[in-house]
């Protein structure tokens, strides 16, 4: 847009008559008033990033998959120690140590597998 | 730079982060750097010192709200505290119209003209009378225009239009009030 002299000359005539008028300096209760909500809003957002993170829920589908999984491990465990038996009967000497864990449930665990039943088997092979 | 500016030589976006950190030095530093600006703002918009505070804290509100998300090197500071200020500005204008006039606290000053203000008030006074009867958002254009002596783009930033639509709101707005207040020459 084309300034003219006329849109010069109402700058000018305006800008003093707002150039007279000084922004005003806030009062002290303004500002106290606005302190206090910036140490308001800054006290919550500690309170916020303080506060702990919540423990997790037990929940059955998770226990019942942790123990799914548990379960799958232990036959797997004993189906190789029943092939090892099988194999070597002496390579076996006291029982099988199993150790587990789920991140689902944060179930974990030693389990001690008590090998007579390899035993039998082997013996008896 | 304000006078009193504990910071001077600390940009916005610093204090607002030193803020957001837990500085609360940074956030009087802030108040100290725009609260005049935006009471102005507020007191030509709204014609009254109580209300304009209050939009100027409110605006200040949004910000220590905002300070933890602000996004440095983005928008200016003061263009987005002037946009939240316009803003508050504009629905308090319009809540108080919609209000009914039995609601609304009974006005003893019935607008008297400007002349008639003139006579027994300042040229302030006369400046916000003839403001006020701006519509709203040349009012706002050409506050911010004398405000600071902002530049068109920034008024387009704040207020949200196309440079072309402030020029437009501006060249109107200043028609009007150099109209109604040139006639008064000797007395202003």
């Amino acid at each position: 847009m084309t300034r003219t002299p006329q849109d010069r000359s109402e700058d000018a005539f305006l800008a003093d008559l707002f150039a007279e008028e000084a922004s005003p300096a806030p009062s002290t209760q303004f500002l106290e008033r606005v302190t206090a909500d910036a140490a308001e809003v800054a006290a919550a957002r500690r309170v916020i990033v303080a506060a702990p993170t919540p423990r997790p829920r037990f929940s059955f589908a998770g226990w019942f998959q942790g123990m799914g999984g548990a379960v799958a491990a232990m036959a797997t465990a004993m189906v190789i120690g029943i092939g090892v038996g099988y194999a070597d009967p002496g390579a076996i000497a006291g029982g099988i140590s199993l150790s587990y864990s789920d991140e689902g449930t944060g179930w974990s665990g030693v389990e001690e597998f008590d090998l007579d039943l390899v035993d039998t088997f082997a013996t008896e092979g | 730079m304000t006078p009193n500016d504990p910071y001077p030589d600390v940009d916005d976006d610093t204090l607002v982060a030193r803020y957001a950190m837990g500085d609360q030095s940074a956030a009087r530093a802030l108040t100290t750097r725009h609260a005049s600006r935006l009471i102005a703002l507020g007191y030509r918009m709204l014609g009254d010192r109580a209300e304009a505070e209050d939009v100027a804290q409110e605006a200040l509100m949004r910000l220590w709200k905002t300070a933890a998300d602000w996004q440095a090197g983005g928008a200016k500071l003061s263009t987005w505290l002037y946009r939240v200020a316009s803003n508050l500005c504009i629905d308090r204008l319009r809540r108080a119209r919609s209000e009914p006039l039995d609601a609304a606290p009974e006005q003893i000053d019935e607008a008297p003209s400007v002349e008639a203000r003139l006579q027994t008030q300042s040229r302030a006074a006369a400046l916000h009378a003839a403001l006020a009867t701006l519509p709203e958002r040349q009012r706002l254009a050409v506050s911010l225009r004398f405000l600071d002596d902002l530049a068109n783009p920034e008024i387009a930033d704040i207020m949200e239009l196309s440079v072309d639509a402030v020029e437009s709101l501006l060249a109107r707005g200043k028609r009007a009030l150099a109209a109604q207040l040139r006639p008064m020459g000797d007395a202003l």
